[in-house]
Parts: C-alpha cells; structure tokens; sequence
C-alpha cells in the first residue's frame, strides 16, 4: 500500500463510524440509565441462579447440536448422494428459519399428540437445537469440504483407527470451525426469546433474555437494564473463542464421493429424512391449522375486521426488513473490506451479536423516549441494522476474502486508481454475494422477534406471540406461515445469489 | 553512457525476517533476471518498484523520474503476477482492453489495438474466452498482452513461467525474450529457475537475505561467481580443498612447486563445473602429459545418474567427491577423470579470489 493511498483508510471509515454509533449509543445509554441497580441487580441471589441456568441451558443445547451437527457436516462435504443440493438448501433454511416459526410449529405438534403436560425446557431445547445443528452442519461442513484427506489417509496407512484419526487428526484441523459455530450457537440460544415465549409461557427460568424482557414489561426497566450487562459480557466471552483460531487459508476443494458400505449409506439416509421431516414438518402443520374453518375465520379477522392490524404488520416488518437489509449491506461491504484488506479486528465487527435483541431492543426504546420525535419505525429499523450488521458481514466476509487481492494490485499497476479498481474488479466479482446479504438480512429482519418485542413494535413475530398469548392460535399459525412463505422466498434468492457469489469466490 | 530505465538507489524495507537493502540499475530496453532462494526478497523487490508496497528508505527512478512516493497507477510500471490475476469477469479481449479505459481510444482504435496485442502474443481466435477456458500458457499470453496494453515503462514479470510444463516454458521465454526486444520495455524478470535466468536475461542479479550477491552478465555469473554461494546457486560444481591439489596435481616437477605454492593458499578452496572436466573414456589409455593438470585417477563411482542427453557421475577419489558429466555410461566401477588449471576458480572464505 502506497503512503499516499487514503482509499484503504477512508472507505470503511463510514461503516466502522456508524457500526459504533448504532451499538455503542444504546448500550451505553441503557447501562448508564440503569447504574443505579447494578449492584442491587448482581447481588440477588434468584437472579444469579437464573443466570447459570441460563448458560448451562444453552450449552447443553450446543453440546447437543455439536454432536447432531458433525455427522451432517461429514455427510455434506464428503458424500455425493442425488439431491445433494437441495439438502443443502434445506439446512441452510433451516438454520435461519426464524425460531419463532420453528416453535410453534413445535407447540402444535405438542398439542396435537397430547403432549402438553411435558416440561417445556423440552421442546424449547429441541427447537434450538433443531435451529442451532443446521449451523454446525453448515460452518464446520463448508470448511471440511476443503480439508483434503491426506492425513488421514496417512494416518490410517500407520494403522490407526478410523475413530481415533477423526479424533486425533481430523478434529484438530477442524478445531476452528467447531469453535466458531459452536460459540456462534452458543450466543443464539442464550440470546433467544421467541421460543421462550411460544412454548415456555414466558417461563424466564432458564434464559437470562426472557427474565430481562419480563422485568421491563413489567416496568422494572432500571433492573432490566441493569442486568442487561450479564449477556453482553457472556456473549462476548463466546465471540472471543468464535475468533480464537482465524480463519486459515483453504486448500484445493477434494471431490465428494459416494458413500461405500451399508451403514454409511444407511446412516446418510436416515440423517437426510430427519432433515428432511424437520423442514417439511412446519408446512404439514401450518397446513393443517390453515386449512381447519377456523383458520380461515382468522384470516378474515386478521386481514379485515382486526382494524388492519395484520396487513399493518406486515407492510412495517417489509419496511423494516427492506431498509434494514439495505443499510447492513451498505455498511457490511465496507467492513468486510476493512476486515479482509486493512486487518481491521473481526471481533468489533461482529460485536453487535454480543448486544442481542435484548439491548438492542431497550436502548433504543430509551432514544425513542429521550428523541420523542424519531419515528418508532427509524428506531427499529436502525435497531434491526445493528442487529444483522454481523449477519451480512459473514456473508460477504467469505466472499470477499476468496476474491485475491491481487486483482486490485494488478488494476492498479495497469494505472487505476484503487477505487476504481475495487468498484471495477473486485465490488463486480461481490455483486451476487452483495444481493445474497441483502437477501438474507431481509429475511432475517422479517422474522426478528427480541428487538421490536421490546420497541412494542407492530411486525410479524412480534403479532404471532401477541395472537397466541390472547388465545388466537390460529391467527398465530397463520402469521407464522406468511413469516415461513415469505423466508422461503428471500432465502431461495439469497441462496441462488450465494452459489454465484462462490463461483466468483 | 547508457541511460537508465530503472534505477533503485539504496532501497531498504524491513519485514519480520527480511531485510532488504540494495541498490542496482537497469539500462533502457533491457532485461534483468533476479534469482535467489525462497525467501531471499525477489517478489518483494516487485512489490516496491510496482508501489505496491512502500520502502522504508532508499529512491526509485524510471526513466529518469523519482517515483517513490507515486501511486502504483503513477507509476508507468505493470507487473504479471505468479497465477496472473486475470480478470474473472472478464474475457480475453475484455482483460486486454482493460488498460485502454484510459487512454480514451475510439471504439474502432481499441478494438485495433486489442488484435494487434493479441497477434503480439499469438491468441488469436482466443478473443472471446473466458479465464476458466484458458490454459496456463495461454493464461499467461493473456496477462502479458494486457501488461503490454498499458505501454508501461517498466515490465515486471514475477515467476511468470512458474505454473507452466518444460516444454511451455521454454516456448515461452523464448516469446517473452523476443516481445521484450521487439517493444524496447525495460524489464525485471524474477524466476525461480537459474538456467531460464541465465538464458533469458542481458543481466542477472543473484539475491541472497535481502542483498546483491553479484550482479552481471549470465556469462559472468555462471563462469565467474563471485562467491561459493552464486557458484552452487546457478549449477552443479565441485567444491574442493587445497589438500586436493597436492594428491592430484599431474605436472613437471619444476612446474609443481611454483603452481602449488604461487597459486593456493591453503585455506583456500577450488571450483570447478562437472561439465569442464575432461572423462578420460577409454581405460588403459593414459591422457595425455600436459592435459589435464588434476587427475582423479579411477575414482569408484558412488552414483550414476541419467539425465538424458549424458550421465551425472558422483564418484569418489582419496577422500574427495566430484561430480563429472559423461556422454557414456561408465563400463566400470570407477572412472578416471581431470581438470585444467584454467578452468579452476579459487575461493577464500566463500569469496572468488582468482579466476
């Protein structure tokens, strides 16, 4: 880099400026404004022990989708099989299909089969690990695809044995990844509401978020921000072992095969229909409840007699989603570049993970008070921007990192300046995975529950849990299922944009 | 006096194991090969002329103009890099043509100059492909016209013949030779392959950590190296102690006194290429009283090996190895081979004392 050239400087600056102020701003608000209950806050003891419950609860959910997750991951990167690409679909669906969905689909299956006297921590671990495998499956599945066999190979030759080189060797080289999408599933299941809220009552004793979200609806807002801290710390805490190994360089992409003996394909078989029954599952049972007389009252209620409410829920989480997307994608290119070219530190880019729905959520409610005349919407959709930066940055990450660097240098010995040859080259080569984060943060925001939860904003998820906590499950089921279809729709987009943004990676 | 395409004055640039710190010029239209081991900062020195990376000290000149301080797109110079960063989206002309956005050339004057860079490099007929579609040879014909599109000042072509197989590399130092003559472009070649150095450039300059080892002719660099180290660097020679003289010297009595105590001291060491040896092929016969001065009588052979057009012979002889090539397989378990004088290079602490 030449000392005359500012581009490197002056491009992301604006995305890292704003990245601090859409975080820092309402988390600092928030802690200051709830100072004074820190100490009464961290020294109760039925708070400290919601805490640890909450962390084991989470990591139990973790352990359970590590191990769930690794055999999928094997199968997806080393097996060729027919469909292989719509299984990769469906997992990758099924790991950003929003919770809510997944859950009460869940509760359903759990009222339909007569279930309801079962704990919910049950259901509610089984939705999180359902939504948390897929994540596994696709971080560690998307690196091992890439780990040539050799040494495995090499190790087997010296007569080890197939489950002591996975452990020995194989595990090893994966350490990274299993890290990342472990600390990854980590933040999300420790972080989530909306299953909490749709199949656990709002029961708050295990999920440190829930008892947050409760203590401020019930108008004990100082605590609630106050104990805010407890989750921003944790999560960070799993941010830092995300990024503990950085991401090493990928060698040449070996080949899939198919699956030799018996029991492998048996194996693969059984793990694909699981999946398979996962995704399909929530269609068969929104179907169900859709189609009932029932169901198609409430759609007449909520389209028409419920003063709009539906159609307005709808068209704020579009304009929510939509504009939330295109801020993220905006700012995500920028740091991105930052990231992959200036070694601009990868953990403050994904710092918003650590913040959550939670404090997302209640500071900016605190701006809304403290600025009466910002528009609830700006709020959310600023509050949503932080909450996906992380999201699209992933995405882009990945791309961008993949296009070489030597492009640029090139362009610019030809006589470009770096700008044009970043808009030229490599911003050309990032088109589709610029879409695809575009695609994703909409569908992503579409489905968010935490933060317009607690702006009382009027969206889809946000509708769901207030149908069903008023006794409307079947307008519940039918919110959910627009919230599914319209996933479905972003997600097929996003995904197309995604297997073109590799090609070009 | 000649006037300088390139000239490096004392650039220095310090990275975590390297320090690079060396001062040469290139005179206008001609080609220099750097060469050195892994890690010795050939790329690098690439990377400072280009801009690319800065310098921590020193001045760059080309063509007269201190562009130090300039962009690397101010600065006239384009580079092909090792896997040559073609465009991927982008066809062949398209990659060609890049350079020209500049220029503001007519529809009509670009799409000219496009074919005539493409039948500079023999593509033609490859207009319309894709990167993917492309081999590596014509990859890199692709990389070369479109360095050529930009008219720099100075070409520098890092490795460009590193990803393709003998028989292309040689086809194509010889087209990068022949281009570089026909156009007068300054250029810098970086190889990691000595004879394509030697064979390629007008000078060649030996890196060793950072520093000039030697700098000259390819004549002077394989038969004249300066140290031990540009001697073993750019070919197969035989190092050998003094000790060596006193047990091979085959010369008159009164010859051999003023030869051993004149010439060598005994610290000293003696060069000499295999390919200057002399195999004496037909046992029984002797060589003849005056040729060659060091004999290595019935050595024992201790490898052989087969190189195609001869025999690389490792032998041994009074506790000294050499290496000697031969036309024909050795008949026997040994062989007799000698060295004249005049072909014998003498060092003294890794440093060419006499040639």
């Amino acid at each position: 880099m030449s000392t005359k050239d500012n581009f490197r400087r002056t491009y992301p600056a604006i995305a890292i400026v704003l990245l601090f102020i859409l975080c820092l701003a309402p988390a600092i608000m928030e802690w200051i404004s709830g100072a004074d209950s820190v100490l009464s806050v961290f020294s109760d003891i039925p708070t400290l022990i919601n805490l640890g419950n909450s962390v084991v609860f989470a990591l139990i959910c973790v352990l359970a989708s590590v191990i769930l997750g690794l055999p999928g991951a094997y199968i997806m990167a080393k097996f060729r099989f027919p469909l292989k690409g719509f299984f990769r679909w469906v997992l990758t669906f099924l790991m950003l299909v929003p919770v809510s969905v997944l859950a009460l689909s869940t509760r359903f299956l759990i009222q339909k089969t007569g279930l309801v006297s079962i704990n919910p921590l049950i259901p509610i671990g089984i939705v999180l690990v359902m939504s948390n495998t897929p994540l596994v499956i696709y971080f560690v599945g998307s690196r091992w695809v890439f780990l040539d066999d050799n040494c495995e190979s090499c190790a087997r030759s010296l007569g080890t044995k197939p489950t002591k080189v996975f452990f020995s060797i194989t595990t090893p080289r994966m350490r990274s990844e299993i890290a990342f999408s472990a600390s990854l599933a980590f933040i999300r299941c420790f972080s989530d509401i909306a299953a909490f809220k749709i199949l656990g009552n709002g029961s708050d004793a295990v999920n440190t978020c829930t008892f947050i979200y409760n203590l401020w609806q019930s108008g004990n807002r100082n605590a609630a921000q106050a104990l805010s801290l407890a989750p921003f710390v944790i999560t960070y805490i799993a941010l830092l072992v995300m990024f503990l190994d950085s991401w090493k360089d990928i060698s040449r992409e070996k080949r899939a095969v198919v699956a030799k003996s018996f029991m492998s394909k048996l194996f693969t078989a059984i793990y694909l229909l699981i999946a398979l029954a996962i995704f399909i599952s929530p269609f068969v049972i929104f179907a169900i409840n859709i189609l009932s007389g029932s169901t198609m009252s409430s759609i007449s209620n909520l389209f028409g007699s419920m003063k709009a409410d539906g159609t307005r829920g709808l068209l704020y989480s579009a304009i929510i989603s939509v504009t939330a997307a295109l801020i993220c994608t905006f700012l995500s290119k920028r740091l991105s570049f930052a990231i992959a070219r200036n070694g601009f530190p990868t953990t403050l880019a994904f710092l918003p993970l650590t913040f959550g729905a939670a404090i997302l959520g209640m500071g900016f409610s605190l701006i809304g008070k403290l600025l009466p005349f910002i528009n609830p919407l700006v709020l959310a959709i600023l509050a949503n921007t932080a909450r996906f930066i992380p999201v699209a940055v992933l995405v882009l990450l990945s791309a961008i990192l993949g296009i070489p660097e030597a492009f640029s240098n090139v362009s610019r010995t030809l006589g470009f300046s770096a700008r044009y040859s970043f808009r030229n080259i490599d911003s050309v080569l990032l088109r589709p995975s610029f879409f695809e984060s575009f695609f994703v943060v909409a569908f992503l925001s579409f489905g968010e529950f935490g933060t317009p939860a607690f702006l009382k904003g009027n969206t889809v998820p946000t509708q769901l849990v207030a149908l069903l906590e008023s006794g409307d499950s079947n307008g519940a089921c039918l919110m959910a299922a627009i919230l599914l279809l319209v996933s479905i729709v972003f997600y097929s987009v996003a995904y197309g944009l995604h297997k073109k943004g590799t090609s070009n990676a | 006096m000649p006037e300088f395409g390139l000239v490096c004055n004392d650039i220095r640039k310090k990275y975590h194991k390297l320090a690079l710190d060396l001062s040469f010029s290139v005179n206008k239209g001609e080609l220099i090969s750097i060469i050195g081991p892994s890690g010795s900062g050939k790329s690098t020195i690439l990377r400072l002329i280009s801009g690319l990376d800065t310098i921590d000290d020193g001045s760059i000149l080309i063509d007269g103009k201190d562009i130090t301080n300039l962009r690397p797109e101010q600065r006239n110079t384009t580079i092909v890099l090792p896997d040559y960063a073609l465009f991927p989206n982008m066809n062949v002309e398209k990659n060609i043509a890049y350079p020209m956005r500049t220029l503001h050339l007519s529809r009509e004057e670009l799409k000219a100059e496009v074919r005539r860079l493409i039948e500079q490099v023999n593509l033609t007929g490859y207009e319309k492909r894709t990167i993917d579609e492309l081999t590596p040879m014509e990859r890199l014909k692709t990389a070369l016209a479109r360095a050529l599109a930009a008219k720099p000042s100075v070409l520098l072509l890092d490795e460009p013949l590193s990803l393709l197989d003998a028989e292309e590399r040689l086809v194509l130092r010889n087209e990068i030779k022949e281009i570089q003559r026909n156009t007068g472009i300054t250029t810098v070649f970086v190889s990691n392959n000595q004879e394509e150095a030697l064979s390629i450039a007008d000078k060649v300059i030996v890196l060793r950590n950072g520093r000039i080892e030697q700098m000259g002719s390819p004549e002077d660099i394989y038969r004249r190296p300066c140290s031990e180290f540009t001697a073993t660097f750019t070919g197969e020679c035989n190092i050998l102690p003094y000790d060596v003289i006193l047990k091979t010297l085959r010369v008159p009595e009164t010859e051999r006194s003023k030869i051993i105590y004149q010439c060598f001291g005994p610290e000293h060491r003696l060069l000499f290429r295999p390919e200057d040896m002399v195999v004496n092929d037909m046992p029984g016969l002797p060589f003849p009283e005056f040729f060659p001065h060091l004999r290595f009588e019935n050595a024992k052979i201790i490898r052989c090996e087969y190189l195609g057009k001869e025999y690389l012979v490792t032998a041994q002889y009074d506790g000294f190895t050499i290496k000697v090539y031969t036309v024909y397989k050795p008949a026997s378990d040994t062989i007799t081979a000698g060295i004249r004088m005049t072909k014998i290079l003498e060092f003294n602490d890794g440093k060419l004392i006499r040639h």
